[in-house]
Order: C-alpha cells, then structure tokens, then sequence
C-alpha cells in the first residue's frame, strides 16, 4: 500500500521560498523539509500573494509607463512607494530590464514588468495547483487576469482596480463569527498568548467595535483567517511565529521555516567558526 | 469627340505603390499636348489642384503617384506584420542552425545571435498596438534562453517546441492572447522555463514576517 503523501499548507511568509523565489538558502530548506511532500494553497493565500506581491508589480510597471525615462522613472518609484525601504527591490528591479535590453523604453519597460506579473501568477499557479476549500469564502483570490496583450496595460490596470476594490459584503464576516459570544473567534481570543499577539489584538479590536470586515479590514487579520481555515489534516509551513500561537490554539500541526534573516545569521556564525 | 486615354501609356510615368504603404496614392489628372494643341500648350497636372480641361487637351493620362512616408513614421497593423514576419524568418534560420550545434561545450554562445535578435526585433515593434501578443510571446521565449535556459535546448524536443512557435510568428497575419496561451503551454509542456521572474518584495528590505517574539506568560 502506498503511503500518503504529506499535505502542506503554504502560508504567505512562505510562498516565496516554496516557489523558489527566496534567498538560495531558504529555497534549499524548504524544499528539504517539504521533501515527499505535496504543497497546497487556499484561495484566501492566493488573494494574499496577488495583493502583496501582483499588484505592486502592476503599479511599478503602470507608472513606469507614465515616465519618458526609465532610470527616472525607478527614482521616482522608489519615492512613491514611501517609507517601505524598497531599494533593494527596486534595484532588482532595474537589473532586471538592464538584462532585457529594456533601460531605453519606459513603454517597453513596462510591458516587461507587466508581462512578469502575469507570469508570476501563472507560476503560482503551477506551483500550487491544489486548494483547500474557501471556507472563509474570499471572493476575489481566485481572480485571474484575462489578458490581451495587445491592450496589456489597460487590462493589468483594469484588473488591479478591480482587485483593489474591497468587497463590502464578504462571507467572512460570517465565518469569523466575530459577534458571537461562543463563537470561534471568542475562544480563540479567550487564549492570553493568542490575544497577546499583534493580530490577537486587532481580531480584540474588531470585536469590540463590531466591525464590518471588508477586504481592508481583513488585510490586518490574515493569520486569524488562515488559521480558522486550515483543515485538520493539513500541516501549515510558515516563519511567521504568530502561528505557533494560533495552530497551538486551534490544535492543528504547523512547520515553522526559518527565516531569511535566521539563516544569514548561521551563515555568518558559520564563516566566523571557520575563521577562528 | 471622345478623349483617349494614355494611362497605359508607359510614357506617362504611372508608379506602382505597394499596398503596404501608408499613403495610398491619390490620381492625378494629366492633360497632355497633342500635335494639334501646337508646341506651346506644355500639358497641365492637377496635382494639388483641380483644374478645368481645356479645350485643345487632345488626351487624359491618368498618373499615381504617391509621396510615401519615411519608414519611421510607418504605422499600419500590416506594416508591423511584415516587419515581424521578415524578422522572425531571420530567426527561423538562425535557430534552425542549432541542430548541428547541440554538442558543443560552448553552446550557449550560439544563441547569442538570436537573443539579440528577437531584442531587436521587441525594440522594432515596441509600439504597435497589434503585435503586444507577439511581443509577449517573444518575451516568454527569449526568457527561456537566458540565465542557462539556453541548456535546455540541447533536447531536439525542447528545440522542436521552440521552432513550432518561431514558424508559427513567421507566418502568422496577426498573433491573438490564445496564441500566447498555447505556446506558453508548449514551452512549459517541454520544461522550458521563462527564468528570472523575480518576487520583488516591496514590503520592506527584509521580507521575512517575523511579527511575534515570544509572548510572555
């Protein structure tokens, strides 16, 4: 008889090392840990990945099209982008179409930034071809962009507007049971480690003023979402320690990643030992 | 009496235009002399101008021509069409070349030629609105060669795949998204991957989600 495989449940914090997409290292160990394994999303992760990392990339390649030079343009990116610290980003960035012969063009630049945000998502998706059930009922994290590249720009436009959008009357106002006294939300929050985590505190807050959870609001309480959603038999892989709290709390198994910023440090621990 | 018509006449400096050209060719009324009109009626044009036919025109010829605009200033669906297809036959024949090369160490530099071509070729066509499909398929191909892709295509069937959709943009009159659909399931089919697609992290230098120490008791 064969044996089953392992089911992993990919959490955001860490998509971009399971996609091979993360510092060398991380990909390395994630894909050691997850060995034999299969790797599972949910619709609600997939919205995350969209937002966090899609719908950045569609804004760098819109507004490189509102500029006439791109090294300007990439300046002006950065400071647009605010107090994110996104140096190091935006010089990936520019290396990126440096290599593709795109500096010259801001029309062609943004076409490549544009076309590598499609296939990022085509990526994730061949990555992650199996869901969990949408038990939280997100209603936009299966979205797909529907491209004709001849008109590229207006329909990553159009389907960044429309994905940004939030959705006032959303299923997870129900599935968090937030104004239920015995609901879920309530025993989790009856946990004083869990209530004393950041997303505990803001999960507190909703409750206190009966909030109205559209997409903006849920942003601030995705780990909360993610934990209800994960199915028993599911093993949650993340390095985002508040989940050690959560999956404590609702009993389910998780894996926690170490981080980029853990392995460096061994990294250089390492090559100290070795100098001395 | 009724005027002949000389616009057969190859005298009469008719100009064939291609089809292709921007400015279609507007006719131009040419009244010519004729031995009876005497040596001093030159013969008049309408170009520019409209004009009454004089009396004493003994024939019309009916000449086109065309002022065509410089190659830049170019910008019909067909015209980048063309230049597409004229672009991707030179590929065609660059790639069909690697065959006899698969062996060799240094392989990779042979796909240095065509890399280079089809970045010329997105910079030729960069802005007509109707070959974006085109231009993404050439992207998704270019990006296979790249970053060691280029490793890849010792495989006849990788090097198969590829020349399927480089013959497909030599000939084709206009590339759709399905185009792009299927041709992205071919590479993908035969492992060729579009490399370097980075997840830039724009949240912050580090990206790692460390949000919660441990919580005291």
């Amino acid at each position: 008889m064969s044996k089953k495989r392992k089911k992993y449940l990919i959490d955001t914090s860490a998509v971009r090392a399971a996609l091979g997409d993360s510092y060398a290292p991380q990909n390395e160990h994630i894909a050691e840990e997850l060995e034999g394994g299969d790797l599972w999303t949910s619709v609600y992760l997939r919205m995350e990945y969209i937002r966090r990392w899609f719908c950045d990339m569609a804004r760098i390649a819109l507004e490189l099209d509102l500029c006439t030079d791109v090294s300007d343009a990439l300046i002006i990116i950065e400071q647009d982008f605010g107090p994110r610290g996104v140096k190091g980003a935006i010089a990936s960035v520019a290396k990126f179409l440096r290599d593709r012969s795109s500096m010259t063009n801001t029309r062609q630049a943004a076409e490549e930034i544009a076309s590598c945000a499609i296939r990022m998502i085509e990526h994730f998706d061949e990555v992650f071809p199996k869901r969990i059930p949408n038990t939280c009922r997100c209603q936009i994290g299966a979205r797909t962009p529907d491209v004709d590249y001849n008109h590229l720009l207006d329909h990553l436009h159009e389907f960044r507007e429309e994905f940004l959008s939030p959705v006032r009357d959303c299923e997870v106002n129900t599935f968090l049971q937030l104004n239920r006294p015995k609901g879920k939300t309530a025993a989790l929050l009856a946990d004083a480690k869990v209530a004393g985590l950041n997303v505990g505190k803001k999960l507190e807050e909703y409750r206190n003023e009966d909030k109205w959870i559209t997409c903006k609001e849920c942003a601030a309480i995705g780990d909360v979402v993610i934990a209800f959603e994960q199915p028993a038999s599911w093993c949650l892989v993340h390095t985002d320690k508040s989940f050690d709290e959560l999956s404590r709390c609702l009993d389910r198994e998780h894996k926690l990643i170490k981080s980029v910023a853990a392995l460096r440090n061994e990294r250089r621990r390492a090559s100290r030992g070795d100098a001395s | 009496m009724a005027i002949p018509n000389r616009s057969q006449d190859p005298s009469s400096e008719a100009m064939r235009v291609d089809s292709d050209a921007i400015s279609r060719p507007q006719p131009i009324l040419k009244l010519v002399g004729a031995p009876e009109t005497g040596s001093g009626f030159a013969g008049v044009d309408s170009r520019g101008r409209s004009i009454a036919a004089p009396g004493i025109a003994s024939g019309i010829a009916v000449a086109h021509h065309g002022v065509l605009q410089s190659p830049s200033r170019h910008t019909s669906d067909a015209y980048f069409a063309t230049i597409r297809r004229g672009e991707v036959q030179k590929i065609q024949r660059q790639f069909s070349s690697l065959g006899e090369q698969a062996t060799r160490d240094d392989f990779a530099v042979c796909f240095h030629p065509i890399v280079n071509a089809i970045r010329k070729l997105l910079d030729r066509i960069a802005d007509a609105r109707s070959e974006g499909n085109t231009r993404e398929i050439l992207r998704r191909l270019r990006d296979t060669f790249l970053d060691g892709g280029w490793a890849r295509y010792r495989d006849a069937s990788a090097r198969r795949a590829a020349e399927e959709i480089i013959d497909f943009l030599a000939g084709a009159e206009g590339v759709t998204p399905q185009d792009v659909k299927w041709m992205s399931s071919l590479l993908r089919a035969k492992g060729l991957r579009s490399t370097g697609i980075p997840v830039f992290d724009l949240e912050g230098e580090d990206n790692d989600v460390e949000e919660e120490e441990e919580v005291s008791d």
